[in-house]
């Protein structure tokens, strides 16, 4: 099943939030700022992401390392539940991985982690999320363009 | 999270016993198997894929200070296997510039929504996250467009269902470390 039109409209929902809400997560005592954002993003993840796509009682792997507010867990609801659903890429012909500068071959299995902005030559996590950061079985990170992916949510 | 108790070490008897592993255990400084090499050496954890009765059939040499502390993960890809890591005395790391055989640069300990947390600096530009939940870890990204100081997350083979690999237990070391920045 494609998933390309909900991991848009996640993306310019970053782009649009971000410099709004980023502020209000900055600063806090009891935690990074880096763990704040991840529990901003993973509960937005699940709200509006996951719960579009998937049926109740079932998951989606969390977003980037997701959130850290709920002890061992990595989600903000549901913190006992495991993924059932990950998300996997198809690759259009002649991808380019802009960080390593390689086309990629779309057989490549590659894992999302995250979407990601792209700034002299390396992703940052700001906006524009334009861009995908993506790990391949070597462990090795790559970046190519929104526009270069479709989505498919497959079980686990 | 699974301990062997120091006895059955000694004895050459390899049993599972529940608890926290205390005195000199004996460790194979003469292993053939690549990743228990350098294991003998005090002040340091080191972390590998061993088989069991590899691990210590051969075990003829004490090593290290007391309290010791071993703890064993099986590995959920090969239950014939275990993670396991070796972690000195706390107080020994706490009072040098040394933890866990990295240099620390800096620690900054936090009371956070699970209680008592740190995050540890490394000279080598590596971060630790300590809490009694979970542990996080950083590396410094290899890319060389990457700019200084940008962090990559380590995912670990002995990590916590759901996490995608980038959190695992505390070790009873790390808790030990972490309880005794509080004290």
């Amino acid at each position: 099943m494609e998933i390309n039109k909900e991991i848009r409209a996640f993306a310019s929902f970053l782009n649009t939030s971000w410099d709004i809400v980023v502020p209000l997560l900055s600063g806090r005592e009891y935690t990074s700022d880096e763990s704040s954002i991840g529990g901003w993003l993973q509960a937005n993840w699940e709200i509006l992401v996951e719960k579009k796509i998937l049926k109740q009682n079932e998951y989606l792997e969390i977003y980037s390392d997701g959130a850290d507010y709920n002890g061992a867990s990595s989600r903000m609801n549901d913190i006992e539940a495991l993924p059932t659903h990950n998300l996997t890429v198809f690759l259009n012909d002649k991808a380019v991985d802009i960080l390593n500068n390689e086309t990629i071959i779309s057989k490549e299995e590659l894992q999302f982690d995250r979407l990601v902005g792209f700034q002299d030559g390396f992703y940052i996590n700001q906006p524009p999320f334009n861009y995908v950061l993506l790990i391949d079985n070597s462990g090795i990170e790559r970046v190519l363009s929104l526009d270069q992916i479709t989505f498919i949510l497959q079980r686990i | 999270m699974m301990q062997v108790g120091v006895s059955a070490l000694m004895g050459g008897t390899f049993n599972w016993l529940t608890g926290k592993v205390t005195g000199q255990p004996k460790l194979p400084n003469n292993s053939s198997h690549p990743n228990t090499a350098n294991t003998n050496k005090a002040g340091t954890v080191r972390v590998a894929n061993v088989e069991p009765e590899e691990a210590f059939i051969s075990a003829d040499h004490d090593i290290g200070p007391d309290n010791w502390d071993l703890t064993y993960t099986p590995n959920s890809a090969d239950p014939q296997t275990y993670t396991f890591s070796i972690d000195d005395e706390v107080s020994a790391a706490k009072t040098s510039t040394s933890l866990f055989g990295k240099e620390v640069a800096n620690t900054a300990t936090r009371m956070g929504r699970d209680g008592r947390a740190v995050e540890v600096l490394f000279k080598d530009g590596s971060k630790l996250d300590i809490n009694a939940a979970r542990v996080k870890e950083w590396i410094p990204n290899p890319h060389p467009n990457a700019p200084a100081g940008t962090l990559q997350k380590v995912k670990f083979d002995n990590f916590l269902p759901g996490s995608k690999g980038y959190r695992r237990t505390p070790t009873q070391g790390e808790i030990d470390f972490l309880n005794s920045l509080f004290k």
